[in-house]
């Protein structure tokens, strides 16, 4: 979302909204303060390695569904059409590669006391380079993350209070609250806000489609009051073709919007082409190799109270984007009538600003609308701040432990390392909202490189945890090759050269640079199986 | 949860976690592959099923699939351990 819709149909009431909300926060920071004495690594970082199934869940979901889904996604679905279904797919590919490493991981986790990723890679590779390498590439995906969400924080507060409040004000209130609660609370706040926030989310995206789809069944009866809808489109003899389904009203409402898509837009309900179906496989492989090894995500892994705790909240994430990001394509699908109806423009307007202008739309239809489209934008922040605290605290963790503590820190307590990175969360926090806060900064272009940097680092934790063969030197080598082809190419404009992303490729370079150093070594020197005297099967 | 000396006299698990089979894989890898319409013909007016165009319900078929499979993998391949033995904690900084 980069525009900033200001409207003055949310104003003092989206105010009081989010003033309330902000104070569950902080308090639910200050009630994870008060449980229990959080100043080692892994009391602070991990929340003493106790996260219930519940828990462990909530805090995955909200961290994992950020505001740029919530906005992005119907975006993206009013802006290329059914093909956004693929999202679905993509979210529940992330949850299926967490299986391919997570339960040794999360073993290893236990027996070896890791608090960081940076200590598995540390523990599998013993490579003080390779460690430093995957710590600056985390560091680097996570800062550009973070910035993400900050920018979006203020522009979501100036919608939420019609204006009232500027888009700094956003940026730096909602930083100071997320810097409040995690610095008194850690691991165990933002687990436990995470909890508000992912019911909030929820609730936000049931918001939506209560919003969403009486517009679809007015649009079915032609009311929406518009010359786009009249009803020689809608009634040329499709809906009464007997392939509207179940006759329910939710339904009626997106068979109505799918035959108006294929009537006036028809490209955008076609089975895809052969270039579709590509961009679909190259993103289902991206996202799921990358957003897997998110350090966040692993840290939650590391959380978890038993083994029980993170199956069954795995087991259950996979069905989170079939309640999550199938609800905001919908929501996008939807959209494509209602706003060509709104703009007079069937061709649709710029992607990031769908959401916004929904929300008000449905904001000055009705006292009932306006109080879902509130909801709708607290969900929004909530899921923004669930992923900045996780975020933040994430690099807080790296810096500390992987950075800190093997420099200027080295041999320095446990306590002394978490005081520490609780000053660096304000300093980087601090950072990075005077970035956001530069106009003349846009960084969206840096920000979508994330997921090509990241799956760089994802053959250390698929190929560390299932292949023992693999080396420190290849794996190093293959990290560095990957990373430098996958962001020479983006920036250079060849984003997915013959329509695979620039960050596949690179992988496919670091892969094969991984592999064979790894079995050039293990030739010439067996008795070095793993290359590290730590190997874990 | 034991560890055992290799021949090369180095640490090595041999726990239970579950390293699920090569027919996992190829489940997963099916449903995905399924997931993805390559193999329907061409159509700019497709059928609608339950108001979708009927190459989007199938997709979405595929992927509650993938959920349920996951949900059944988790609950029932994925053995549940004895969880006590945590290592030293807090590894890179000492206790005070």
């Amino acid at each position: 979302m980069t525009g900033g819709v200001s409207d003055t149909s949310f104003g003092a009431g989206g105010l009081a909204f989010i003033g309330l909300y902000l104070l569950l926060m902080v308090g639910l920071g200050w009630a994870a303060c008060q449980r229990q004495a959080q100043n080692s690594l892994s009391g602070f970082y991990l929340a003493g390695r106790d996260l219930g199934a519940l828990v462990l869940l909530l805090t995955l979901y909200a961290t994992q569904y950020s505001g740029n889904n919530l906005l992005g996604f119907p975006g993206q679905a009013h802006r290329i059409g059914f093909l956004w279904v693929m999202s679905v797919g993509f979210m529940t590919s992330v949850v299926v590669a967490y299986l391919a490493f997570a339960p040794r991981l999360y073993q290893s986790s236990r027996r070896h006391a890791f608090v960081t990723p940076g200590d598995w890679i540390e523990h599998r590779f013993a490579s003080p380079a390779l460690s430093l390498l995957a710590a600056v590439l985390l560091l680097i995906v996570l800062i550009n993350f973070l910035l993400a969400q900050l920018m979006a924080m203020g522009h979501v507060v100036a919608v939420l209070s019609g204006g009232l409040l500027p888009f700094w004000a956003g940026v730096i209130g909602l930083s100071l609250v997320v810097l409040l609660y995690e610095t008194i609370g850690g691991m165990r706040a933002v687990a436990w806000t995470d909890c508000a926030q992912g019911v909030m989310l929820l609730l936000g995206i049931i918001g939506i489609m209560v919003a969403v789809l009486p517009d679809g069944e007015s649009l079915g009866n032609g009311n929406l009051g518009n010359g786009n809808l009249g009803s020689g489109n809608l009634g040329s003899g499709n809906l009464g073709s007997g392939n509207l389904g179940s006759g329910n009203i939710g339904s009626e409402g997106i068979a109505a919007a799918s035959l108006w898509i294929m009537e006036h837009q028809p490209a955008k309900a076609a089975v895809p082409s052969a270039g579709g179906v590509q961009a679909w496989f190259s993103t289902l492989l991206l996202v799921s190799l990358s957003a897997a090894v998110y350090p966040q995500a692993i840290q939650r892994i590391f959380a978890a109270r038993s083994t029980r705790a993170l199956r069954h909240s795995i087991g259950v994430m996979a069905f989170m984007p079939l309640v999550t990001t199938l609800p905001l394509f919908l929501v996008g699908i939807l959209s494509l009538p209602v706003l060509a109806g709104l703009d007079g423009n069937e061709a649709g307007i710029a992607a990031d600003q769908v959401m916004p202008q929904l929300l008000n739309h449905w904001a000055g239809q009705s006292l009932w609308l306006w109080f879902l489209a509130n909801l709708v934008l607290l969900g929004v922040v909530a899921a923004i701040m669930s992923t900045a605290d996780s975020v933040l605290l994430s690099l807080s963790s790296i810096l500390s432990k992987d950075v800190l503590a093997k420099t200027w820190l080295r041999g320095a307590s446990s306590v002394t390392l978490t005081t520490w990175g609780k000053r660096l969360s304000w300093l980087v926090m601090a950072a990075l909202v005077a970035f956001a806060l530069s106009p003349r900064i846009s960084l969206w272009g840096l920000i979508e490189l994330k997921l090509e940097v990241l799956i760089q680092v994802s053959p250390l934790f698929f190929l560390g945890v299932l292949w023992p063969g693999l080396t420190a030197r290849g794996a190093l080598i293959g990290m560095l090759a990957g990373f430098i082809l996958a962001v020479s190419l983006s920036l250079t404009g060849h984003g997915k050269p013959f329509g695979w992303h620039a960050g596949l490729w690179g992988l496919a370079l670091n892969l094969t640079l991984a592999w064979g150093i790894s079995v050039l070594i293990l030739r010439s020197s067996p008795t070095k199986v793993g290359g590290s005297a730590k190997e874990e099967k | 949860m034991s560890i055992q000396k290799s021949s090369q006299g180095e640490k090595r698990d041999t726990t239970a976690s579950p390293g699920w089979g090569a027919w996992v894989w190829l489940v997963y890898l099916a449903l995905f592959v399924l997931s993805v319409p390559w193999y329907l013909p061409a159509d700019d007016r497709p059928a609608l099923w339950l108001g979708l165009p009927y190459w989007v319900v199938i997709s979405l078929g595929a992927v509650l699939a993938i959920a349920c499979f996951t949900l059944w993998l988790v609950l029932t391949r994925w053995p549940v351990e004895d969880d006590a033995g945590v290592g030293p904690d807090d590894r890179g900084g000492s206790e005070p």
